[in-house]
């Protein structure tokens, strides 16, 4: 017989190269970083919008945009920093970490998971092709409330078609998530030793499993008002516009908690390792994302508090809003737990998971406030609105990965990422994320509306200085593409395990993490 | 237990090195895939991924191994359409 290579003992063949290598791989770690590059792109095509919103809302009067526009770029702000940069990114931590943290060698569907990937940029360019069609972009606010977007040209269609693809992407990658999780763990790794990470992915997945379809289904019934008689949400027909807005929180408010749930996982991941201790609470904190995600399907209409509802409607939504703080406060606790008398260490990575703790808080507070039926009402679609939901998103989600980012560098290059400039990031992105949010508040208080392109003038001064705290957190943002691109072209080696605190399998490979990891399965104790 | 949600389950309670329980289609399917290996040799033993058990067992597990997957991706494919089409029935055959 003839001599067998290492490469055909192990199926590997030299495979295709150049771009051909990136559109047809099923490796996991190029699938996570080709979702990480797509919604790095995506973030700063949302970040482009959102300066030109805050440079119209720099001062009084019009001057940079339209009207017309200005609401096409706060829809299409929502809708790309949702669905193109944060969830995707999400997924591309999960594809790049999962089977490196539970000792499996890939995703359970490798061809599926390319096919999740690539289904997103025909569906980004849907999006953002929108605004060179007739009409311009669907302008009805990343909500697509009924009636406007019943009513709208042709942005909206595509808007429709891309929401469509993206939540199929959605769907494909949860399944293969939570089919992963379930069942490629290493011999011994039970689910309750599994990384808080993985653990949080896997309730995000069923999130995602569960609501994502009640999104395409809410998408599609416009879709046939549109263009095939019905009337679900037409009033003109017979059709209910609030009954959209059901559907639509439905899946709306577990969403928030697609985007936040893998943050708290990631800053799991991050403390223990900067405080050389285990992470206090293992169990509570499993089932307190396990409730968290419970509770998010029986919270929807705190969003719709203004349509008119029974009181006993109102107290239902607004207690069972509030009962969440319960299991979030339990994570905070821990994370703080985990701090207290701990060895701490302040790398980039721990700045950005305490700086996720301090903001995130605070948007948890405000949202806190927001669930008071009486309250708000006096602040619903106000700019306090926009600053709880940025708290939460931006200084959540978005610090979260970089937190995670910075961990999780060294074993994705083999580079130790610069500490000078990863703090300088992270001291400017809090600092200016402050002075553009923090403003809003009183904004908001003061009863300005949200999504308007000019405004009274005692205004003014909030909205100057929140534009001017926009750019530079937009600035901000460039640093990190500095710090990665060193990081991939050279550097201080990184060791396999690159931070002294850090525990996991994950770890126990090299850095760079090899193509292949984990052919034979580990074996853990 | 039996049917798609017998692997979830079983890991559930027992983590991921539980024994595998083929049904009678599995094992004749198994039985074609050892006969496949004996004949080739290392075209297919290579797909081994455990190192705790012999070749056959080896393939024998990969192979369960993706029909477990294949069943609870089905089974949460089958759930996530099932969602899209009561949402839209819901409201086009009772209203509100």
């Amino acid at each position: 017989m003839a001599a067998v290579t290492h490469e055909q003992l192990h199926g590997h063949h030299p495979g295709p190269t150049g771009l051909m290598r990136w559109i047809t791989t099923t490796n996991h770690k190029d699938i996570g970083t080709m979702y990480m590059i797509f919604s790095f792109i995506m973030f700063l095509s949302g970040g482009v919008m959102a300066l030109t919103i805050r440079a119209e809302l720099f001062q009084p009067g019009l001057q940079v945009v339209q009207p017309e526009f200005f609401n096409q770029l706060t829809t299409m702000h929502g809708l790309v920093m949702v669905f193109g940069a944060i969830m995707p990114a999400f997924v591309g931590f999960a594809n790049w970490m999962i089977p490196l943290m539970i000792g499996a060698s890939d995703m359970a569907f490798a061809r599926m998971n390319n096919w999740s990937f690539w289904l997103l940029p025909p569906a980004a360019v849907l999006l953002l092709g929108s605004f060179f069609v007739p009409g311009g972009a669907s302008a009805a606010g990343w909500t697509l409330y009924a009636p406007l977007s019943v009513q709208m040209g042709m942005g909206m269609d595509l808007a429709i078609f891309a929401i469509h693809i993206m939540g199929i992407s959605s769907i494909m990658g949860a399944i293969n998530i939570v089919v992963t999780v379930l069942n490629m763990r290493a011999p011994g790794m039970t689910l309750m030793k599994m990384p808080l990470f993985c653990w949080t992915w896997l309730i995000t997945a069923y999130l995602l499993i569960a609501v994502m379809p009640v999104l395409a289904g809410a998408v599609t019934m416009i879709l046939t008002d549109r263009h095939f008689g019905t009337s679900f949400f037409n009033a003109a027909g017979g059709g209910d516009p609030v009954m959209y807005q059901h559907i639509f929180w439905f899946f709306g408010h577990p969403e928030v908690y697609i985007m936040i749930l893998p943050a708290f996982g990631i800053v799991s991941q991050i403390i223990p390792a900067f405080a050389r201790k285990p992470l206090f609470g293992y169990a509570s904190m499993v089932y307190a994302t396990a409730s968290i995600a419970i509770l998010s399907f029986a919270v929807w209409a705190h969003h719709m508090f203004a349509t008119g509802m029974p009181a006993a409607g109102q107290l239902f939504f607004m207690y069972a809003t509030m009962l969440i703080a319960v299991p979030t406060g339990v994570k905070v606790f821990n994370w703080v737990a985990t701090m207290w008398r701990g060895a701490m260490t302040f790398e980039t990575p721990m700045l950005w998971a305490t700086g996720f703790i301090f903001v995130f808080t605070m948007g948890g507070f405000t949202g806190l406030i927001c669930a008071i039926a009486p309250i708000d009402i006096q602040v619903q679609d106000t700019y306090y609105v926009v600053a709880h939901f940025h708290y939460v998103l931006v200084a959540g989600s978005l610090f979260a990965l970089f937190a995670g980012a910075y961990y999780w560098l060294p074993k994705w290059t083999g580079h130790m990422p610069s500490e000078g400039l990863g703090k300088l990031h992270f001291w400017c992105s809090i600092v200016f994320f402050n002075i553009t949010f923090f403003p809003m508040h009183f904004l908001g208080l003061a009863g300005m509306p949200r999504r308007i392109p000019d405004y009274a003038l005692q205004f003014a001064d909030f909205n100057a200085m929140a534009s001017i705290g926009a750019f530079g957190f937009g600035l901000s943002q460039l640093i990190f593409l500095v710090v990665v691109v060193k990081c991939v072209r050279g550097g201080e080696r990184a060791a396999a395990r690159a931070w002294e605190g850090a525990e996991g399998l994950e770890w126990t490979v090299p850095s760079p993490a090899p193509h292949h990891t984990f052919e034979e399965a580990p074996i853990v104790r | 237990m039996d049917g798609p949600v017998a692997g979830a389950a079983s890991h559930l309670r027992r983590g991921a090195d539980r024994p595998l329980r083929p049904g009678p289609r599995r094992r004749k399917h198994r039985a074609a895939r050892v006969a496949r290996t004996e004949r080739h040799g290392w075209a297919v033993a290579p797909r081994v991924r455990s190192g705790n058990g012999n070749e056959e067992q080896g393939v024998a597990r990969i192979d369960e191994r993706r029909a477990a997957n294949r069943r609870t991706g089905l089974m949460l494919a089958v759930v996530a359409f099932a969602f899209f089409v009561v949402v839209i029935l819901k409201y086009k055959v009772f209203g509100r």
